[in-house]
């Protein structure tokens, strides 16, 4: 157990602390600005670990990208518009609940799970890693597969009563999961000659237009003289325990989930809080509330980001595979300082690794702390008027696209997907099927394809390991359950 | 402190003596620059050859008359060829320059992607390094070199999977041309990175992958990945036992990354910029610094890096005939 006491002197240093903070404070203001997000607040910082001392320059860096999973949760919940990707989930019950109830309250739920969820992380990176990261290897190019084609699945449990429109959705993000250049073939698609489309459509251009430029047309159409809640009430944050009680299970679930994808290279926090979201609101005592501001929704997401931020850096430390962007900028932070992740880190970094342990259990704790201190004043932007709101935000947005490629053909598109999703939400279609078959679209796809080429067009890959065997069985499963369902409630309601 | 301070002000100084005595016409470059200095980086913030520029440009400056500065422009995507037209359509002023690898330059023109028509179309103004790309096999593995390997395929055509990050790309020509020249059929598996090669290699996915040889070091000595051949021209010290394609009969490929500048750009403004980075590729500190991310530091002048572009993208083109891709 020497591992324990070994480090904690080393750890406890004034620099190592104050890059946390540095890192915290960057990461949650990135993560609530929509666009910004998590990874371009790493990229920021990571300049400035080339002089600080290993340890503190990763630590930083890790904080930022802990808490930027916190911060985009932030205006996913005052103005439902998330932050970083990883947010969209929260958005569903985080702004209900925020305008409705109480944006502190929410705020608070979300700050707890997530908190909850980054320390679930730290957890399973300091016991279990190594197991963890051979384990994930089991999984292939057939079993990412049928992951995908379980999230897609999930999308049938989002989704409100209108099957028909919500599998529009779900083909409009399929459609647009596939525009850039073809992975297999290097075939151009749907790209319109446009060297900004190559490598598809830029997520975050995606993803502001979606959520931020069609809400900002919401709130303008909705008229610009108020405010969400003019009066300042309810901005309290506290929350009792009873209501602590009630995002337990949701907590747990989430960073279960959140911790199992993380490890997975690629799949990670964007569909990880998806899959969270979907089990939770399935197996809740309220399905009811899901959608109109139940804690239990925003739990359930936020701790699976959280967790999956720590479940990234297992595959990451013990193989050398980032399985994130962000993941892939602190690896360059590694190796600007000479250390290279892999097999060897354990023994040849034996006090960076484990310092970097303990020290992610204390970055959470550094957002749970900054997050306190700073949710009340966030809290408060929901009291502005809107005809301010809409401004500022419209700015904000145009910042974040243009500083993810620096590209202003993104800003054209943003602006575009933002009119599109603005009718298809005056029409009541679902926004979050979208997004979500659009970062599932390629995970499917590509590993669909991949897995022919790797049996020779052969459909037994599909059943070739006991992995995908299971999944293969959930699948069957899920859709089984459903049909035998739909039959019986259709009896119970003619007969 | 006092020393350092010294030795680059007599760097520098030698550095305008030499390009002053090079530089027959001193008209443009006189005063240059008088204004900050674009560079544009073909990698997002954060990137592998983003990291690499901001760690170069510093010293870049340092041996630039004038008080030079730099600003360098993040301009991602599209294999490199957002940010080489970028230059391609910059003002020929010597205020902006880029940094480009060979895909954006001898792929992807003759592919039909890209509004220049290939390298001509560009100022080669220096290489700043080179990078080693390796066919790796994991632990375990039946294949001990590339002849095991090739003899095995040639039995079992199609048999062996080999992954690569991208088709038509740096990694994938180097490997349709080997099957072409040793005939042998492999099973090209495509991955988007070469982080998704590791992790297909050590799940037992694939048989053999292409890998950059400073991502490897860790498991090559930790025994769970083997690299067996060099596919690229320049070998890095810590791999010179493993065999490259050239050592073993092969046509190797280059993997080389440089500075380029608009077509037109001031002869005189070329020369100092050349003379900076040469300087700069001489100093301890970031020599040191490149070693310890393990960047092969290789200067070639425009001359020599003309030289090798044009070789390369002979090579390039001929594969790509070869394979009925091209006309």
């Amino acid at each position: 157990m020497d591992i324990f006491i070994n480090d904690l002197g080393n750890l406890f240093t004034l620099t190592n602390i104050l890059c946390i903070l540095l890192g915290t404070v960057v990461g949650m203001v990135f993560g609530a600005l929509p666009g910004l997000g998590t990874v371009i607040a790493v990229a920021l910082l990571l300049p400035v670990t080339f002089t600080l001392p290993p340890l503190a320059g990763i630590l930083m860096l890790l904080a930022t990208y802990q808490a930027g999973e916190y911060g985009g949760s932030i205006s996913a919940i005052l103005l439902g518009v998330p932050g970083t990707p990883q947010a969209a989930a929260t958005v569903i019950d985080g702004h209900p609940m925020a305008v409705n109830d109480s944006p502190g309250k929410a705020l608070s739920y979300s700050l707890l799970s997530s908190s909850i969820g980054g320390i679930f992380g730290g957890f399973v990176l300091i016991f279990i890693s190594v197991p963890l990261a051979k384990f994930a290897l089991n999984f292939g190019s057939p079993e990412y597969f049928l992951l995908g084609v379980i999230g897609l699945m999930a999308v049938g449990l989002l989704s409100g009563t209108d099957k028909i429109k919500s599998s529009i959705s779900v083909l409009l993000g399929l459609i647009a999961g596939t525009v850039g250049v073809d992975t297999l073939t290097g075939v151009n698609r749907a790209t319109f000659n446009q060297p900004e489309l190559m490598d598809g459509i830029n997520l975050v251009a995606f993803l502001v237009g979606m959520f931020a430029i069609s809400e900002l047309f919401m709130m303008i159409s909705k008229g610009l003289n108020t405010s969400y809640s003019g009066d300042g009430q309810n901005l309290k944050t506290g929350l009792t325990a009873k209501e602590v009680k009630g995002i337990v299970k949701p907590t747990l679930i989430g960073s279960l989930i959140g911790a199992g994808t993380g490890i997975l290279p690629g799949i990670g926090g964007g569909a990880s809080c998806w899959f969270a979201y979907a089990v939770v609101s399935k197996t809740s005592k309220n399905p009811e509330a899901f959608g109109k501001g139940s804690p239990e929704g925003i739990a359930a997401p936020e701790s699976s980001n959280n967790a999956s931020a720590g479940g990234a850096l297992v595959p990451f430390l013990a193989l050398g595979i980032p399985g994130s962007a962000a993941i892939a900028i602190i690896m360059g932070a590694f190796i600007m300082h000479g250390i290279q992740p892999g097999p060897n880190v354990f023994t040849a970094e034996r006090d960076l690794v484990y310092g970097i342990f303990y020290g992610f259990i204390l970055t959470t704790v550094a957002m749970y702390l900054v997050g306190r201190l700073l949710t009340p004043a966030f809290s408060r932007v929901l009291v502005v008027p809107n005809s301010f709101l809409v401004s500022i935000v419209f700015v904000l947005c145009l910042i974040g696209i243009y500083a993810s490629k620096s590209a202003f053909f993104d800003l054209w598109l943003a602006l575009g997907i933002g009119v599109v999703f603005y009718v298809l939400k005056r029409l009541n279609y679902s926004v979050s099927s979208v997004i979500i078959a659009y970062v599932l679209a390629p995970i499917i796809e590509e590993n669909f394809r991949r897995s022919l080429t790797l049996a020779n067009g052969n459909y037994d890959v599909f059943f070739s390991s006991i992995y995908s065997i299971v999944l293969v069985l959930m699948i069957v499963a899920a859709l089984g359950g459903s049909i035998f369902a739909d039959i019986k409630k259709r009896r119970t309601t003619t007969g | 402190m006092f020393t350092f301070l010294k030795k680059t002000a007599t760097t520098s100084l030698a550095v305008a003596a030499m390009v002053m005595a090079t530089a027959p016409t001193m008209v443009a470059a006189e005063g240059y620059p008088e204004k900050p200095i674009t560079w544009i980086v073909p990698d997002g913030a954060g990137g592998g050859l983003d990291t690499i520029v901001r760690t170069i440009y510093p010293f870049v400056e340092k041996n630039l008359p004038n008080d030079a500065t730099f600003v360098l422009k993040n301009l991602p995507g599209a294999t490199q060829t957002i940010a080489v037209s970028a230059v391609y359509n910059a003002e020929p002023d010597g205020y902006t320059i880029g940094q480009a690898s060979v895909a954006p330059l001898t792929i992807m023109p003759h592919l039909g992607k890209t509004s220049y028509s290939g390298y001509e179309d560009f100022e080669l103004i220096s290489n700043v390094f080179d990078a080693a790309h390796y066919i790796v096999v994991p632990e375990g593995s039946p294949f001990a070199n590339l002849e095991e390997l090739l003899a095995h395929a040639k039995a079992n055509p199609g048999e062996v999977r080999v992954g690569v990050d991208g088709v038509f790309n740096v990694q994938h020509l180097p490997l349709l041309n080997l099957e072409l020249s040793a005939e042998v059929d492999l099973n090209e598996i495509t991955y988007k990175s070469s982080a998704e090669t590791k992790k297909a290699l050590l799940g037992g996915e694939i048989e053999a992958g292409i890998m950059p040889s400073h991502i490897i070091i860790s498991e090559y000595e930790a025994g769970t990945l083997n690299p067996i051949v060099d596919v690229m021209e320049v070998k890095p010290d810590y791999f010179a036992d493993i065999p490259s394609l050239k050592d073993l009969g092969y046509t190797p490929s280059q993997l080389f990354v440089g500075v380029i500048a608009p077509k037109g750009t001031p002869s005189d403004i070329q020369a100092t910029l050349a003379g900076a980075i040469e300087a700069a590729l001489q100093e301890p500190e970031l020599i040191e610094a490149l070693a310890k991310r393990k960047i092969m530091i290789n200067y070639n002048d425009s001359e020599t890096y003309l030289g090798r572009m044009q070789e390369l993208d002979v090579v390039n083109k001929g594969i790509l005939v070869d394979l009925g891709v091209l006309k």
